[in-house]
């Protein structure tokens, strides 16, 4: 490069900069532009996490594979093995992992590194943590410590490891035969973790709600904030280009005047990032944990993202930047009649009623969801004009109320706002249209959710006046024995088994007399199957019958021992709170530890629904942040063209002293213009996803919505006293006669 | 080097419309070397989207323009840009100059843009601004606005142009100011053999050119009848 050139690349990256000091509303676009590369560089960096997170868990996953070998001889390196499903309320199932340990020199479980005593439990940290309301640690056994949490498949899993002490190989039906742990195990068989990893997210839908929730707003800022406030810049190019420079030149001032910024940004974040990912973390919402230094395995990825979202900002700051040889006139152009923007419009209301009214109309139809989804998908098209159309109604009544009572701001920014109802649309469009978005892929997902509501509502409506519980594995006469013996003056229990007899259910109890009594039944003679004369007495009974699936289930009883049929048949337990309240799950599960492998209690299937609400908060917390971007986007955009417009006030405004004038403009194009926006959206969003959650979880909740819409009006709120006070500024600055 | 014969700038049956305006149908213009011509016009009448056209900012959509021999149509950007560098000299209304440079850095910009390897460049523009009596400061914002025009015609002349173009030179200036920049620029074509095409809303600027043209029909016509 010779020595002019050198000068020239210089100077043009000086001009550049000096363009970025000197704009006005300077630190609006310092900002925005820092912003973009900061949330570009979160965004990827969140995409790239989720994938570390993700192969980082199944590599821990995988090392707890077990290598099984039935085949082993019974000796000191064997390890027995068994696990079972339990659940706190309210919370997802997990596994309590039973271990025997044959001999001293059976392999240790990941997370363990020594063998409590039989009969000794450790739990997961969490599992530790979310259970103390049910007293988790008196639920499997004596509680001995924590597993290690390095060595969970996340440091958030729920898990518990029991040694049993009884003999597992009788108690349990199938016990593993283990010889190891290890990743190179046989494929067929099912690791300590497994059901954790069937829990899981999707990992290409996570990335893919994060590419559209986090990066696309990510762009669309940079988008955005590399023309905000770029008027300096765009004359320099221009001049440059007419004194003969060309696209190298053009990005030279470009660079110039963006490194700065993009650079801040980006580093910023980047550092944060970093800082996040040696430190650990928990992901605010959904609670999920990342150990500090998991993700700096690959530190080379989160290197890159820094450097990638400033390059991307950059980018788009070079192509987006002065295209004034494009332009034929910048001339205003008169105003056309949007007619096709008011048809859109009046298709709006049309596509809700679509959507809301007539899919109850072909209920159990296949109809009933594609009229809801397509009803879902014209809304969002046509939502920008209807929002346009709304906008210019509200600005003119605005101008009118401004001319009338004398207030310039509601006159200046009413009339701009009506003669500009396509920008007002595009600036507002993102954050509605992400709104509706989000509650679709909440409504999606509540779909999963119907066996849940439905046990859900059954609970709400019935309680739990009764349940049945089933001994996991094998019981014995003397163990149920002193289950019952816990769970004395408590809980009356009687053995069930269910028949059924053609279509209908027919359920056998049995119990001592005294047990009968308690629910009310006479007590025949032993060996004498009997019914119920009349009606039942006991509601708890009664209630409980009403509520087996085929509907009233009939009933037969006898006199008999519990322990002995559970021994003898495996059958289950029917559990009644003595007190007529619902039964105390938590206080059954502790008592079942009188049994090897514990007990289940069949409580309610609402536990199947809680992977996919955990899996909602996701979808929730990207869909909530991806609405702040979207706003600070609709934001930073509305604030740079209030800002380029009202500086034609900015000397009439220094002259008159009235600087109040740009607070309420600013609030009335940028502020409400975004609130509006972010509660059309998600009242829309909510209205038209009705029908698809009237029999599913309910993941679109009221604290989600006013969660959204404050964090969107918070933004908006932001923007408002930004702009104002840069128009503020600049006009308490303005002197007669003076350019740039 | 280009041949004397050879016009500076070439205009034939120039069509442009923005919209459903038609703002040039059949313009015609040719300036050679040592000539002047001013373009004289009410506002909107098309001056500044003239001198847009000639620098290949926009487009015609018929006819033909032509700097020094080089046909602009069918230049990709790069060509267009190199014949603006090389070729062409502008000078603003408002001077258009950069405020963060001073008023050597201002001129010497545009030769560096043009390729210019001298290393005696700084003395070159040193020279160019003493010989058109540009008082010697660190910025230009200190200058009075008849010295920042003065700069401004330094860089429009820095590379040797053989056409350059004024939209407006004298607008922002008050009189004294205007007839000593008039008066500079229009020594400029015989001077520094060039040709030179000032559009402008001043009758007495125009006055001082060879020839004196008002747009009017799409077209140019010779005096100063149609101004308003």
């Amino acid at each position: 490069m010779s020595g002019n050139r050198r000068v020239l690349t210089r100077r043009l990256l000086a001009i550049g900069a000096a363009a970025g000091r000197r704009a006005e509303a300077g630190r609006i676009r310092f900002g925005s532009l820092a912003a973009a590369a900061g949330a570009l560089t979160v965004a990827l960096a969140s995409i790239a996490a989720i994938g570390v997170a993700y192969q980082a868990r199944m590599d821990r996953i995988d090392a707890a594979m077990p290598v099984v070998d039935e085949s082993a001889a019974v000796d000191s390196r064997l390890l027995l093995m068994e696990d079972v499903f339990d659940e706190l309320a309210d919370g997802r199932q997990f596994t309590v992992v039973y271990f025997e340990p044959v001999g001293p020199d059976a392999p240790l479980p990941p997370g363990m590194d020594a063998w409590p005593e039989p009969g000794q439990v450790l739990l997961s940290p969490r599992l530790h943590e979310a259970g103390a309301d049910e007293r988790i640690e008196e639920r499997y056994g004596e509680y001995a410590g924590l597993i290690d949490p390095d060595a969970l498949a996340d440091p958030g899993q729920q898990i518990a490891y029991v040694v049993a002490d009884g003999d597992l190989s009788v108690a349990g039906e199938y016990p593993l035969h283990v010889v190891g742990f290890d990743p190179s195990g046989p494929p067929e068989a099912m690791g300590v973790f497994w059901l954790v990893a069937d829990q899981d997210f999707s990992v290409p839908g996570l990335v893919a709600i994060a590419a559209v929730m986090l990066v696309l707003p990510a762009l669309l800022l940079a988008a955005v904030a590399v023309r905000t406030g770029a008027e300096l810049r765009d004359r320099r190019e221009q001049l440059v280009t007419v004194l003969g420079g060309g696209r190298r030149e053009r990005f030279l001032i470009s660079l110039g005047e963006s490194a700065v910024p993009v650079a801040a940004g980006a580093l910023g974040a980047g550092a944060a990032v970093v800082a996040a990912a040696a430190l650990g973390f928990t992901v605010p919402y959904v609670d999920f944990a990342v150990a500090g230094g998991e993700l700096l395995r690959a530190w080379w990825l989160l290197a890159a993202c820094p450097i990638a979202a400033a390059a991307i900002v950059l980018a788009t700051s070079a192509l987006l930047g002065s295209r004034a040889s494009d332009r034929r006139s910048t001339r205003p152009r008169a105003a056309r009649r949007p007619r096709l923007l008011i048809a859109w419009a009046a298709l709006n209301p049309v596509f809700i009623v679509t959507a809301v009214l007539l899919p109850p109309l072909f209920a159990g139809t296949p109809l009933y969801p594609l009229l809801n989804l397509f009803g879902v998908a014209g809304v969002m098209v046509t939502l920008p004009a209807a929002v346009a159309f709304t906008t210019v109604l509200i600005a003119r009544r605005a101008e009118r109320f401004g001319r009338r009572t004398r207030r310039p701001a509601w006159l200046v920014a009413g009339r701009r706002i009506a003669e500009r109802p396509r920008s007002t649309a595009r600036q507002v469009t993102g954050v509605a249209a992400g709104a509706i978005l989000v509650c679709l892929l909440l409504a999606f997902q509540g779909a999963f959710t119907t066996q849940a509501a439905r046990a859900q509502q059954d609970l709400d409506r019935y309680g739990m006046p009764a349940a049945l519980v089933s001994v996991n594995g094998y019981g014995t006469a003397a163990q149920t024995a002193e289950f019952t013996a816990a769970l004395h003056g408590r809980i009356d229990l009687l053995a069930a088994t269910e028949a059924h007899v053609g279509p209908s259910a027919v359920y056998h109890l049995a119990g001592s007399c005294e047990a009968l009594a308690a629910f009310a039944l006479p007590c025949p003679e032993p060996g004498t199957v009997v019914s119920p004369d009349g009606p039942l007495e006991d509601p708890r009974l009664q209630r409980w019958l009403e509520r087996h699936p085929s509907g009233d289930a009939a009933l037969t009883f006898e006199q008999g021992d519990p322990g002995a049929a559970v021994e003898a048949d495996d059958i289950t337990l029917l559990a009644a709170a003595t007190d007529g309240g619902d039964v105390p799950v938590a206080d059954v599960k502790a008592a079942g530890s009188a049994f090897t492998l514990g007990v289940t209690v069949a409580a309610s299937d609402v536990s199947a629904g809680v992977p996919h609400r955990e899996q909602a908060r996701w979808i929730a917390l990207f869909g909530n942040l991806g609405l702040i971007l979207l706003a600070a986007v609709a934001g930073i955009g509305a604030a740079g063209e209030f800002i380029r417009h009202s500086r034609a006030l900015a000397p009439l405004v220094a002259v008159t002293g009235g600087v109040a004038v740009f607070r309420t403009m600013a609030a009335l194009t940028v502020w409400l213009p975004l609130l509006a926006a972010a509660l059309i959206g998600l009242g829309l969003g909510f209205l038209v996803t009705r029908p698809m959650t009237v029999d599913s979880i309910e993941m679109i909740t009221p604290g989600l919505l006013i969660a959204c819409a404050a964090a969107v009006a918070a933004v908006g709120l932001v923007m408002w006293q930004w702009a104002s006070a840069a128009m503020t500024k600049e006009a308490s600055t303005w002197r007669p006669g003076r350019g740039d | 080097m280009s041949a004397p014969s050879r016009p500076a700038l070439a205009i034939a049956a120039l069509r442009y419309t923005i919209g459903d305006r038609v703002l040039f149908d059949g313009l015609e213009l040719e300036l050679a070397v040592g000539e002047s011509a001013a373009i004289l016009g009410p506002s909107g009448s098309g001056k500044s989207t003239l001198l847009s056209l000639i620098l290949g900012m926009a487009r015609p959509d018929e006819g033909t323009i032509a700097i020094d021999g080089t046909d602009l149509a069918g230049l990709g950007t790069a060509a267009l840009a190199k014949v603006r560098a090389g070729s062409v000299g502008m000078v603003f209304q408002f001077g258009e100059l950069l405020p963060e440079l001073g008023p050597e850095d201002n001129v010497a910009l545009a030769a560096m843009l043009a390729g210019d390897d001298d290393p005696g460049l700084p003395d070159r523009v040193a020279e160019l601004l003493r010989r058109l009596g540009v008082p010697q400061s660190p910025r230009v914002e200190t200058l009075s606005g008849g010295e920042r025009q003065r700069v401004a015609v330094a860089r429009a002349l820095v590379n040797g142009p053989r056409l350059l173009l004024a939209d407006e030179p004298t607008g922002a200036l008050d009189e004294t100011n205007r007839d000593n920049v008039a008066d500079l620029l229009f020594a400029l074509p015989a001077e520094q053999d060039c040709a030179l095409l000032v559009v402008t809303h001043d009758r007495a600027v125009a006055a001082r050119a060879d020839r004196v043209y008002t747009i009017t029909g799409g077209g140019l016509r010779a005096g100063t009848e149609a101004q308003r």
